[in-house]
């Protein structure tokens, strides 16, 4: 019933164009070399400052997210560059597709598998997000640090191969989180008393910095040697010849499993779509390996299928902490949040009831996302593939005069410029050593909540930790939190192996 | 050039480096060291950074094959961006930008400057427009009559 509501207000013809618009935008900005989903919503947030309703700008941003999300799959595919460590698999098959003259096709079944697996996930979506909500009332304090904790620890553990350069990324965010106002206390901490480090490093500054500016930097110092080859895209005169029949016989499953993989991984607090798209294509070569099929490598159409699903579905899934517990877990559900926030809303277990009308028209406008995102990218693959052809130097200039731009509508203040800058420093230095980036951003993000919701506790309990240590259900995330940590260096041989089959 | 060769240490000592600093600064905050107080979070955050950043110096001084050489690039386009920002008020958002992107174009190995002059005005203007028109977002205006 609430979703039927939310359907109609998403259907108003405004409602409509504002995530027609933000499809478009959102793929056009994604299919640029490097840029992933969460810089294209860092950079386009300051479109919002234009609504005075934020019913209208969560629409765009739903469709800006998709479309992010699709024109990121097609620079995988067509150009092997993904822009998020998200789409790695996708563009390990998809790639070798592309360069066999089946490009098509693999874009074809990666959008069509996005969204199959979108809607399917949002229907989940839309089922268990007001019981966890109710659920999330009940937690306390404790339970809310324990909880941002094991999504940080996690996050850093699955990510990149040291687990070092993990937790000094880890460290790094959180030290940025922590300059600024104290939020309990009243006093200013690590402002080197600049006055402009007063209000804190905002999430979109550093996640400007970081994929923007740093990204380009990186980029630079390997410009010169040699441009990627684009993978041409095969004529095809008619519509219905992206999918043959074969094809669409071996992409549905892993479609369906992709989606059954996606939602529940990306709901955990330790989510993200990293380990779900990784798992959904460990399973489908598996699968043609025991079918005795050896095209794993060469270009199969499960290996697109399966992880682009997987993709899609695990956003829907991360959808579930942010909006139920306020808890985001990836580097896009941090700048979704800053955009609540922007708007003076605060997603948690208050949300479904003091702005139930937003959430479900949120939900309702991933549904009418997915189907735009279908209706629009699928016959206008040719103008992407045309923006891919934009001259190195241009693109990446133009990336800088965007990031600069963003930064400063979003401050009026060139001194916070310059704080993106410098944060673009860190960020090459970290990419050219290979640190990885999403740490940081989760430990911007939820360092400060992770603070004042363990200070919190500890008032309660009189300043103790034996209150933290004492919940069953506290102990239990904090648990997970250590295990997850300790995981990948027990299976660590497995870890590895994923990366030398290929 | 061959101080970068081996740059990865580098990176670990300036890490260290900045830690400390940040450690002092936690005296620097007012308040008291109860377990609920401005100070205690920010401690931990802080030894752990230099405490990682040491690890990962032993790591790599440990481990320290000669790294790829510096290339000059990123220096050269900071520098540009650093003075885009300085004069972005005085001469106005759109000659600033124009006139950073035809320069980091350069830098970044384009050799079409007409190409890239006719690029960085549009785009300027373009954004300009959008932005003060169409998202009533004010960017400096500058020197120019509009």
């Amino acid at each position: 019933m609430d979703l039927l509501n939310g359907f109609a207000t998403v259907l108003l013809p405004l409602n409509l164009l504002f995530a027609a618009v933000g499809v478009t935008i959102g793929t056009l900005v994604g299919v640029l070399p490097g840029i992933g989903p969460a810089l294209t919503i860092a950079l386009l947030l300051p479109i919002t400052f234009n609504f005075d309703d934020p019913i209208g700008a969560f629409i765009m941003f739903a469709g800006i997210y998709y479309g992010a999300m699709y024109g990121g799959s097609t620079t995988s595919i067509l150009l092997n560059t993904p822009g998020e460590s998200a789409s790695v698999a996708t563009a390990i098959e998809g790639h070798e597709m592309a360069k066999r003259g089946r490009a098509r096709a693999a874009l074809a079944t990666a959008a069509i598998g996005s969204f199959v697996a979108g809607v399917i996930s949002t229907l989940l979506l839309a089922f268990v997000a007001k019981p966890i909500g109710e659920l999330a009332v009940k937690f306390q304090a404790a339970d809310y640090f324990a909880l941002a904790v094991l999504a940080m620890v996690s996050v850093t553990a699955l990510l990149g191969t040291s687990l070092v350069r993990g937790l000094i990324s880890l460290v790094l965010g959180l030290f940025l989180g922590l300059v600024g106002l104290d939020s309990v206390s009243g006093q200013l901490r690590f402002t080197f008393g600049a006055p402009v480090l007063t209000e804190g490093i905002g999430i979109t500054i550093v996640i400007v910095g970081l994929f923007a500016i740093g990204e380009v930097l990186y980029a630079a110092s390997r410009v010169r040697n040699g441009s990627d080859e684009i993978a041409p895209l095969e004529k095809a005169p008619l519509r219905t010849g992206y999918l043959s029949r074969e094809d669409w016989r071996r992409s549905w499953r892993p479609w369906l499993r992709g989606a059954a993989i996606g939602f529940p991984f990306g709901a955990l607090p330790a989510g993200g779509a990293e380990v779900p798209t990784f798992l959904s294509y460990t399973f489908e070569k598996r699968r043609a390996e025991r079918a005795g099929r050896d095209d794993f490598g060469k270009g199969a159409i499960e290996g697109v299928a399966g992880p682009e699903a997987a993709n899609n579905a695990s956003f829907s899934g991360v959808l579930v902490p942010l909006l139920t517990l306020g808890l985001p877990t990836s580097a896009t559900a941090a700048v979704m949040l800053a955009a609540f926030q922007i708007f003076n809303l605060q997603p948690g277990p208050q949300l479904f009831q003091t702005s139930s009308d937003l959430v479900w028209a949120l939900i309702a406008s991933l549904f009418v996302g997915n189907v735009l995102l279908l209706v629009l990218n699928l016959p206008l693959i040719q103008v992407w593939v045309k923006v891919l052809e934009v001259p190195r130097p241009v693109l990446y200039s133009g990336i800088l005069v965007l990031a600069t731009l963003g930064v400063y509508s979003l401050s009026g203040n060139v001194l916070q410029v310059f704080l993106a800058y410098g944060i673009g420093v860190l960020g090459y230095f970290m990419r050219r050593y290979g640190f990885p980036i999403a740490p940081v951003v989760l430990g911007v993000i939820l360092g400060p909540m992770t603070e004042t919701q363990l200070r919190r506790a500890l008032v309660i309990s009189d300043g103790s930790f034996t209150a933290i240590v004492t919940r069953p259900l506290t102990l239990v995330i904090l648990v997970l939190a250590v295990v997850s940590l300790v995981l990948p260096y027990v299976r660590r041989g497995k870890k590895l192996a994923f990366a030398d089959e290929d | 050039m061959t101080r970068f060769r081996s740059g990865e240490p580098v990176f670990g000592l300036v890490l260290v480096t900045l830690g400390v600093v940040a450690l002092t600064q936690v005296w620097v905050i007012r308040g008291d060291w109860s377990v609920s107080g401005p100070r205690l979070v920010p401690l931990v955050v802080c030894t752990a950074w230099v405490l990682l950043a040491a690890v990962y110096v032993a790591q790599t001084v440990r481990s320290s094959a000669p790294g790829e050489g510096f290339d000059r690039t990123p220096l050269y386009l900071i520098a540009t961006l650093i003075g885009y920002a300085y004069i972005v008020i005085p001469l106005g958002y759109i000659i600033s930008t124009a006139l950073s992107f035809v320069l980091t174009t350069r830098i970044l190995g384009s050799r079409s400057l007409l190409r890239d002059v006719v690029i960085g005005v549009l785009l300027a203007l373009a954004l300009y427009l959008g932005f003060t028109s169409l998202l009533s977002i004010r960017l400096p205006r500058g020197v120019l009559p509009l």
